[in-house]
């Protein structure tokens, strides 16, 4: 794990790029009615890849021209700092205990319009951390500041923290593994953000095998590059595709 | 031989009481052909907490001593960090260093318990640039139980240095099975003495490398080869990830 997972940086002209940019479209377009601008990615379980997700989202939005906040929320296996290469000495931890202030914790990302707000040090207590007035409010102040506010989250099925987010976010991204998550998980998981009326603003469906046959198999191997020529694809076999929940 | 981790210096930890010991010890390593020794004495918080300034001016009154006695030996400073909270910081503010003030930093962990806080520490420091060197890891519980905890510490570039009392068995079977298992899986970068006394834990590091050639040839040169780098802050290669079935160990603890 660590940098490789940008593909959006590493690998911009990619389908699996192209895909986070459709998701990023996706996302605007569903904000016509209310402003979609603080979203939590969130998944049933762990290894679903909503780390990956929610840190390449962060960058395409970024490299769209908006302002963008990227919060690791997940206390007790935070993956953010590991993904863009920064320290984790200080983050959203140590800011809820007031040990210090947002522009003392938040961190350039090295990418241009994003700025990165890693865990922090480990609390004892990170539900209550989140579902603190202070972080309700902490969130709320940076609606001024920000485009948008990607916020990774802990897995749904293993701790309430993602739940505790509904009250103060725009809407939910829900991470599929494809041929992994359980079908049961996936519901379940849906059911739990539904008790806390949390708006599922759709599902992505990670890791799909683009080589089974079948409709997506065949845009699987070429791109269109920036050059207009259709290239074959060589770059990892992940894709993306936005459904409504 | 250069001897990478050597309690040398008296008076500072749980290592040599006075400069007649140490000077007792500088002549042993001698003896047994080691030409270089790191002085490392502990930083352990609310222990002994030898910052680096307070090892150099240290370690030129032990330069002096040996000169003065006729002892042919290089000495050079060094540190043993017990990882902990303030580990980062004390190595942002130049209280820790890295051994010979290279990017090598000698890190020592709890013998019992074990906690993830260590790898985020151990994430940190190689964020600034350090490269961890773990003592004795083959003396710890919970590597002794599974060897392949290792790999998160391998996965950050961690490298590994095993005691030669260890290899030579002063501490137990157990420990001297962890040992070879350490060797053979090619996790063996650096053999030191971790040197506190004339008795056991004493200076000499031949018998351990013999012992480690015995084991793997390979292993024991590289072993040898990465002192004299480290001392150099030359690159030294890392580690690859290993696998180790763990049922060799239940057999471990009939022994």
């Amino acid at each position: 794990m660590g940098k490789e997972e940008l593909i959006t940086i590493n690998n911009p002209l990619s389908p699996v790029a192209e895909a986070y940019r459709t998701l990023r479209t996706n996302i605007q377009f569903s904000s016509i009615d209310k402003k979609v601008q603080v979203i939590a990615v969130t998944s049933s379980g762990p290894g679903e890849g909503k780390s990956t997700i929610a840190a390449n989202l962060a960058v395409v939005t970024a490299q769209a021209g908006k302002k963008t906040l990227l919060i690791d929320c997940d206390q007790r296996k935070p993956r953010q700092h590991k993904v863009f290469g920064l320290s984790n000495e200080y983050g959203l931890s140590n800011l809820l205990a007031e040990e210090a202030s947002f522009a003392a914790v938040v961190q350039k990302s090295g990418v241009d319009n994003l700025l990165l707000l890693t865990s922090g040090t480990k609390p004892p207590n990170p539900s209550e951390l989140l579902a603190s007035s202070k972080m309700k409010n902490f969130i709320h102040s940076l609606r001024g500041q920000l485009d948008f506010i990607i916020i990774d989250t802990p897995p749904l099925l293993m701790v309430t923290d993602a739940q505790l987010l509904s009250n103060y976010i725009d809407g939910y991204i829900l991470t599929i593994a494809s041929g992994e998550a359980d079908r049961e998980a996936a519901a379940k998981a849906k059911e739990l953000l539904d008790n806390v009326n949390g708006k599922i603003l759709g599902a992505v469906l990670n890791k799909l095998d683009m080589n089974d046959k079948g409709y997506y198999g065949y845009y699987s191997h070429y791109y269109y590059g920036v050059d207009g020529e259709k290239h074959k694809d060589k770059s990892n076999k992940k894709r993306k595709k936005r459904e409504r929940a | 031989m250069v001897d990478i981790h050597c309690h040398i210096l008296p008076g500072l930890d749980d290592g040599p009481g006075d400069m007649d010991t140490s000077m007792r010890m500088l002549e042993n390593a001698v003896r047994c052909g080691t030409k270089a020794i790191i002085a490392t004495p502990h930083y352990y918080r609310g222990y002994f907490e030898n910052g680096f300034e307070e090892v150099l001016r240290n370690l030129d009154t032990l330069r002096g001593a040996a000169a003065e006695s006729g002892i042919d030996i290089e000495l050079y400073p060094g540190q043993e960090v017990f990882l902990d909270g303030r580990t980062v910081e004390m190595y942002k503010r130049g209280d820790i260093k890295g051994l010979n003030m290279s990017r090598y930093l000698l890190v020592e962990m709890p013998m019992h318990e074990y906690s993830d806080s260590f790898l985020d520490m151990v994430y940190e420091l190689r964020l600034l640039g350090a490269v961890p060197v773990i003592a004795h890891p083959e003396r710890y519980d919970y590597i002794i139980n599974d060897v392949n905890k290792l790999n998160p510490f391998i996965d950050e570039g961690c490298l590994f240095q095993i005691n030669a009392g260890s290899i030579e068995g002063i501490f137990g079977k157990t420990v001297q099975k962890a040992s070879k298992v350490l060797i053979e899986n090619g996790l063996c970068n650096f053999v030191a003495s971790d040197a506190h006394t004339n008795g056991r834990r004493n200076t000499g590091l031949q018998e351990a490398l013999e012992i480690a050639e015995n084991i793997s040839r390979t292993a024991a040169e590289i072993a040898n080869g990465n002192s004299e780098l480290l001392l150099r802050d030359g690159k030294i290669k890392a580690n690859a990830r290993i696998s180790v079935k763990k049922s060799f160990f239940s057999f471990l603890k009939q022994v």
